[in-house]
């Protein structure tokens, strides 16, 4: 029988087996060394579980810390023009609203007495309001139409959201709903609220929510400018600029912390990962010369080494994502979601990862010929 | 053919081993390398299988010079082209016998699925007579060596360099392990086994004597 004819090392190349070969001898290898196998996951889930128990527990309380700010509605711009003489308008509604960075527009139109339709009852003040907010839900909104909140509906002696209110000229308005508010709003209650969004006269109040709490001090300038002044009268404005000040301050020194926190907890275990790998390097001298001896390439030993501390990692992270949630919860109080621990297990990996690769470039440059001499 | 012409070598800057060495590993043949300890018998092996750089001269194979190839280039040949049989086997305890003989295809261009097929065909054809699933720690240092033999066949190379194959075996598995290099060479295959054993000497078309 004649011999495979000698194949260039060129068309030998076109027909090497896929990277899948080196990824399954990794798998292999992890299996075959347990030990080495179980303490670089063992050092995977420790990193993971150190950073969420204290990194964790900082991201933990700068959510809270956030989230107490953010019942101060610090994102509510208030332009306030009480005795109309800025000349407010619906107008400037509809200009702020296109202000980039604002959520929504709500503008409070000016106070019109309304009774009960029918009835010698104490006066209740009603506003007409354009817009929309999260703080103001009505109940099947329908322009033109009378809602009443809480304490206007008590003060108007309705036992139920229906009915009709007049002004004192006569108008009448059907009540078709209730309505509820919330946060810097929550003074119109008191109020017969009547939406219309086609409106164009004046407005003393306008409320605009900006998306991000520090961008509230240029947008209130913005929306200041926005607006103007009529006649030398300008209007109000009352941002909290200075609690979104602390907020943001108190942000970056949280997430400041909890970063630095992060990155010892990592590099503590990306140092501890890169010695017991090169450790396990060590001890398989005779193993990768073998393997060079049999074609592989150094790029492949690499790759060998690489995946193997990956494959390994992986699990080890996942579990120790696992337990450091728990552990976390238990000690802040408070479940952390899986964003940050998944967050923390990925750059665990990655950082195992890195780990390996100069104990893999060792392996892949050493000398074969003194790795298989190696008795 | 592997050339290796004019090669010196020494390691670590001592004196060298190979000292302007010229030996040619013909296809069709088996070449017996031969001199006392330490003269460069394993050295001048793993030269001419590309494992090592000589420090002078220059290895041709089939024309081509191999010497100055880069090192994928030089796996690749390595992978599918020439094997290794060591002293001492150097098998992977941690994998099974079978596995073992298939490792030769891990980094090589054959198909998977016809790599073990073919590693137990080999197994058996040399009288491997144990369980394929079991360690190399449970079986004999000439089943061993065996073994070893098997997974330079698999990938069906066209040179086998053999280091002092039959060092640790007796008469019976120095005799199949000699039988089957010798089948490989009447394929085609070029033969080299660095020995100083007079038995496997006398088995080989021509003997270079070093030192």
């Amino acid at each position: 029988m004649p011999a495979t004819p000698w194949p260039r090392s060129a068309e030998l190349l076109r027909r090497r087996g896929g990277p899948w070969r080196v990824a399954l001898a990794a798998a292999r290898s992890a299996l075959s060394q347990p030990v080495l196998t179980a303490i670089v996951t063992l050092i995977a889930a420790a990193t993971v579980v150190v950073t969420l128990i204290t990194a964790g527990r900082t991201v933990s309380t700068e959510r809270a810390v956030l989230a107490r700010f953010d019942t101060l509605e610090v994102t509510v711009i208030q332009i306030l023009d009480d005795s109309g003489d800025a000349g407010l308008d619906a107008a400037d509604v509809e200009r702020v609203s296109h202000l980039s960075g604002v959520d929504w527009v709500l503008g409070i139109g000016p106070v019109v007495d309304v009774r009960t339709a029918g009835l010698r009852g104490e006066p209740v003040p009603s506003r007409i309001v354009v817009g929309t907010s999260d703080l103001l839900r009505i109940d099947r909104p329908l322009d033109g139409s009378a809602y009443v909140g809480h304490a206007s509906r008590a003060a108007l002696g309705l036992t139920a959201a229906s009915g009709a209110v007049e002004t004192g000229g006569g108008r009448q308005l059907a009540v078709v709903g209730q309505f509820t508010t919330t946060g810097p709003l929550a003074d119109l209650d008191t109020s017969v609220l009547i939406p219309d969004q086609r409106y164009t006269g004046p407005i003393r109040r306008l409320y605009l929510q900006v998306v991000a709490p520090e961008d509230v001090v240029t947008i209130g300038a913005a929306a200041a400018h926005a607006v103007g002044d009529r006649d030398g009268n300008r209007p109000r404005v009352e941002a909290a600029a200075s609690i979104a000040a602390i907020r943001a301050a108190v942000r970056g020194e949280l997430g400041g912390a909890g970063r630095a926190i992060a990155l010892q907890a990592l590099s503590a275990g990306l140092v501890l990962a890169a010695l017991t790998i090169f450790a396990g390097v060590q001890a398989r001298r005779r193993d990768f010369g073998r393997r060079r001896a049999l074609g592989a390439t150094r790029t492949q030993l690499m790759g060998l080494v690489v995946l193997q501390t990956v494959l390994v990692a992986t699990p080890g992270a996942v579990i120790g994502a696992t337990v450091g949630a728990v552990a976390a919860e238990r000690l802040a109080g408070s479940w952390p979601g899986w964003s940050y621990p998944s967050a923390v297990a990925v750059l665990t990996v990655l950082a195992v990862a890195a780990a390996a690769v100069p104990p893999a470039a060792v392996a892949a440059y050493r000398d074969p010929v003194a790795a298989i001499r190696v008795p | 053919m592997i050339e290796l012409d004019r090669i010196s070598h020494s390691y670590g800057g001592r004196r060298p081993v190979l000292d302007d060495v010229s030996v040619a590993i013909q296809r069709g043949s088996m070449i017996a390398i031969t001199g006392p300890s330490g003269r460069g018998k394993s050295t001048l092996l793993f030269i001419a299988g590309l494992l090592l750089r000589p420090d002078a001269g220059e290895v041709h194979i089939d024309g081509v010079l191999a010497s100055r190839l880069n090192d994928r280039q030089r796996s690749a040949i390595r992978g599918g082209g020439i094997s290794f049989v060591f002293q001492d086997s150097m098998l992977d305890t941690s994998r099974t016998i079978l596995d073992n003989v298939v490792e030769a295809a891990e980094y090589g261009t054959t198909r998977r699925s016809r790599d073990r097929a073919r590693a137990a065909d080999l197994l058996a054809e040399l009288g491997v007579d144990v369980d394929p699933h079991r360690r190399p720690g449970q079986i004999s240092g000439g089943q061993g060596q065996r073994v070893a033999l098997c997974r330079a066949l698999l990938p069906r190379p066209s040179a086998i360099l053999a280091d002092e194959p039959t060092g640790n075996l007796d008469a019976r598995s120095t005799e199949v392990v000699l039988g089957r290099l010798r089948r490989e060479a009447e394929a085609g295959v070029a033969v080299a086994i660095a020995t100083h054993d007079e038995r496997v000497m006398s088995a080989c078309d021509t003997v270079a004597a070093l030192g």
